[in-house]
């Protein structure tokens, strides 16, 4: 056989064993494959957690991830639930007792709801953690959340600082925009009000306007349109509400323009998207938001320490809370502070 | 030591392998063993779909399972409440027992997982609903309208938690089944594309393989044809052919050697024997010319030596006699009797035949005058004494053309002697005048009696001329026939005649040796 043919012959055998080698590979590549999916890990505790459909998607993101970080860290396996409202969540902590969950965390803002769930989760020695408002509270219950106090106290110090590099004169205003639509929202506006007042420096007591706006979705425009223009000596607007922030910050970056930053600084509340990018476009001034990974994080770290009856210290559970601004280089920077009440 | 033993193990491998039986071996092996693997691989692949396809459905069973069980339980607990009958406890008691057991499967004992979960939570309820029916079952607790409220509660719970799991775990299945659906349909694309590249590359191994044979085995078979037509110069080489068919080749060449080695050895034999035979032809061929001669030359004598001493006396009287030319006749008639009585079965020189003619036309014009003119021209830087005829060759020549073309003339006629050279051949011309010569003496005279027809035979011997006419035939023609011997050539006499001239040239070649003997 002629030298080509010997090399071509053989090239063709290498091939069959290079072959035959790529079957066993994909043979034993599709018992790993099968093994893999097999196995499944043991855990200490099953714990669930109960989220709001309503939730905006990103802060409802940051919740379960830290919800999951924990679960990591600590070795517990953690079941997401949606709810649609408080009564569902009741419904779903009844089925969660009766399927002697290990723990549960929820938001339920109805106060007697809470209690009552609360009360019966007590009842069979189930820890709980109400990542909501403050409500009924025992041994198995920890309560993890930012007041409205201690929102609007963070928040201040950034105006008071933002009121001095701008020497309000006495006729400038410091224009605070409040959603109300609700009671809920009343008594939720009254104890940022009482936080921010007390926290404003002194000189600029008289300078504050508080305005409780009643409205949601698509009346947020043009009702937030209508106060603003009531209000021109505004230098300083603050927003508690993520939405009001955008729609303030689009509101005055259309009337002012490129002299925006010159005429008012905006300071808000809610990181989502839209208050992103307005931060980076320099609409928002300062962005604050409570860091809901580290409630997750927090609520789980709770749930442990409960079902091991360990000593639970409240303050190791507060939330972190976030400030976001534009750095020296014009970038987007996000700075996690520790809020100790 | 050990390290050269490894070498020429290997080497011996290595010499094995290429050998075209290891190499046929090896391949089909390989074939084999791929084609093995393929199915191998098929087959752990179904064997896992199905292994999934199982998974797929046992889920699903296990959660119809449990909560048939559980209506069952449910049916069971109500007929005791409404019947408060023994019966109907154990009754109850037995299917709370099986419910129990079929309940174990999804008992995970904290392996949990996304896909599980709900199943354990399941697992739970319903564990806290046989709990909680035993316990009003049993007397353990108080039967109140909260405890059956809450049972009731707790089973549809349990219902509603079950059809939500099969409703997922539906969609669940819904998904797998096209999950494995495009994975069986992968699977087999994927062994089809294998075993479709095993075939090809096996087609290919196969037609390289019978091209290896078959080439070899060609090229030799046509080197095999070209020896029996007689080419037995032939030699097969390839640098690349090893193995059995280098091993081929070798052995073609060593018998194409041999068979060559023994043709030429043939040949050389059958050369060497022709040229005796050749040899042995011409001596016959001499011998029966030279016995031809001697015969004509005894008849034409009666007892030459009793004649040669008649005419010697006879000379020896006329001398006495002062008649000079009777003398001289007689002389010259003694001179031929002298040279033809020593024998014609040898050679002799050019200048000697130039004498015996001399004598002969001396005799021929004393008998008959002045008729014959004759002359003699050679260049003299020919030397004729190297020059070699056969005996009495240009005597009967010369007669020849004297009877057919001078002697009939009244007036007689010229012959002359003529000898040239040129590049190859000297040229011995005897011319003679007079009548053109008839063409069927002259073939009579240069054509073999095999070639004559008989007319022309009978002719010759009959000739009205008489015997002198057919003797100077016999003469020329075996004249014609030494020279021939002589020279081995047909072309070494020829007779023509130009410008009323007739010539007989002998060419005698220049570069043949040949000796006076």
């Amino acid at each position: 056989m002629s030298e080509m043919s010997n090399k071509v012959m053989r090239g063709l055998m290498i091939s069959i064993i290079v072959m035959s080698a790529i079957m066993v590979g994909l043979s034993i590549n599709t018992s790993i494959e099968a093994f893999d999916k097999k196995e499944e890990q043991e855990f200490k505790y099953h714990f669930q957690v109960i989220v709001d459909k309503s939730m905006e998607k990103n802060n409802r993101d940051e919740l379960i991830q830290g919800c999951k970080d924990a679960s990591k860290d600590k070795g517990v396996y953690i079941e997401v639930i949606e709810a649609i409202d408080d009564e569902h969540k009741a419904e779903i902590v009844d089925k969660a007792i009766y399927s002697k969950v290990d723990g549960l965390a929820y938001n339920v803002s109805n106060q007697s709801i809470a209690t009552k769930l609360a009360k019966k989760a007590s009842a069979v020695d189930m820890p709980i953690v109400n990542y909501g408002i403050s409500a009924y509270t025992d041994k198995n219950i920890v309560n993890i959340h930012m007041t409205p106090y201690a929102i609007s106290s963070m928040m201040v110090k950034s105006v008071s600082i933002e009121a001095k590099e701008r020497k309000l004169s006495k006729k400038d205003l410091i224009l605070v925009l409040l959603k109300e639509c609700s009671t809920k929202d009343k008594n939720i506006n009254n104890r940022l009000i009482k936080g921010f007042s007390k926290g404003i420096s002194s000189k600029y007591k008289n300078n504050v306007k508080y305005i409780r706006v009643d409205a949601e979705g698509y009346d947020v425009s043009s009702k937030l349109k209508s106060q603003i223009e009531k209000y021109k000596k505004a230098r300083i607007v603050v927003c508690f509400d993520d939405e009001y922030t955008n729609v303030a910050s689009v509101i005055y970056s259309n009337k002012y323009k490129k002299k925006m930053s010159k005429k008012l600084t905006i300071i808000g509340y809610g990181f989502n998207k839209n208050n992103q990018d307005n931060v980076k476009d320099g609409k928002v001034k300062t962005l604050f938001n409570v860091k809901n990974q580290s409630i997750g994080y927090h609520s789980v770290e709770a749930l442990v320490d409960m079902k091991k009856k360990t000593d639970v210290d409240i303050k190791k559970y507060m939330p972190l809370f976030q400030k976001i601004e534009l750095n020296k280089e014009n970038e987007v920077e996000v700075k996690d502070i520790l809020v100790v009440k | 030591m050990g390290d050269s033993m490894w070498r020429d193990k290997f080497r011996v491998l290595k010499d094995n392998m290429n050998k075209l039986h290891m190499k046929l071996i090896m391949f089909f092996v390989l074939l084999v063993c791929a084609m093995m693997i393929i199915e191998a691989y098929r087959y752990s692949s179904l064997e896992e779909l199905v292994h999934e396809t199982e998974n797929v459905f046992t889920s699903s069973e296990n959660i119809i399972s449990v909560t048939s069980k559980v209506d069952m339980v449910r049916e069971n607990y109500e007929n005791f409440l409404a019947s408060k009958d023994d019966k109907d406890k154990k009754r109850f008691n037995r299917s709370k027992s099986n419910l129990e057991d079929a309940l174990e499967i999804l008992n995970l004992k904290g392996k949990y997982s996304d896909s599980n979960i709900k199943n354990v939570n399941l697992y739970n309820m319903v564990s806290y609903y046989i709990e909680l029916l035993d316990e009003i079952i049993n007397g353990k607790k108080k039967v109140t309208n909260a405890g059956i409220k809450e049972a009731a509660k707790l089973y549809q719970y349990i219902d509603e938690y079950a059809n939500e799991i099969m409703g997922e775990q539906l969609q669940v299945d819904a998904k797998e089944y096209n999950n494995l659906k495009e994975k069986i349909n992968k699977n087999n694309i994927r062994a089809s594309i294998l075993s479709a590249m095993a075939l090809i590359i096996s087609i290919l191994c196969i037609i390289l393989f019978s091209v290896g044979i078959t080439t070899p085995i060609k090229k030799l078979s046509e080197k095999t044809r070209k020896i029996a037509e007689g080419n037995y110069n032939l030699s097969v080489y390839d640098d690349d052919a090893s193995g059995e068919v280098g091993q081929l080749y070798d052995d073609f060449n060593v018998m194409a050697k041999s068979i060559r080695d023994n043709v030429d050895e043939i040949k050389r034999s059958r050369m060497l024997e022709q040229a005796l035979a050749r040899e042995k032809i011409n001596n016959l061929n001499m011998q029966k010319a030279l016995k031809e001669a001697e015969f004509s030359s005894l008849q034409a004598m009666v007892n030459p030596h009793f004649l040669f001493n008649t005419i010697n006396i006879g000379s020896q009287l006329a001398m006495l006699n002062d008649d000079d030319k009777t003398c001289e006749y007689l002389q010259n008639a003694a001179e031929l009797f002298r040279y033809n009585l020593n024998g014609l079965d040898y050679n002799t020189s050019l200048d000697k035949e130039i004498e015996n003619v001399d004598h002969y036309i001396t005799v021929m014009q004393t008998r008959y005058g002045d008729s014959i003119e004759y002359s003699k021209r050679f260049d003299h830087n020919i030397n004729i004494e190297n020059i070699i005829l056969p005996k009495m060759t240009l005597q009967p020549l010369v007669e020849f053309l004297y009877i057919n073309s001078v002697n009939s003339l009244e007036e007689g006629g010229m012959i002359k002697i003529l000898i040239n050279q040129n590049e190859k051949n000297y040229i011995v011309d005897i011319l003679s005048g007079g009548n053109e010569i008839e063409q069927k003496i002259i073939n009579g005279v240069m054509l073999d009696d095999s070639l004559l027809d008989e007319q022309t035979k009978n002719e010759l011997n009959n000739s009205v001329e008489g015997k002198e006419y057919y003797m100077s035939i016999l003469g020329v023609k075996n004249a014609v026939k030494r020279l021939r011997l002589l020279y081995e050539r047909k072309d070494v006499v020829y007779i023509r005649r130009d410008d009323d001239i007739n010539y007989i040239t002998i060419k005698i070649p220049l570069d043949v040796q040949i000796d006076e003997v």
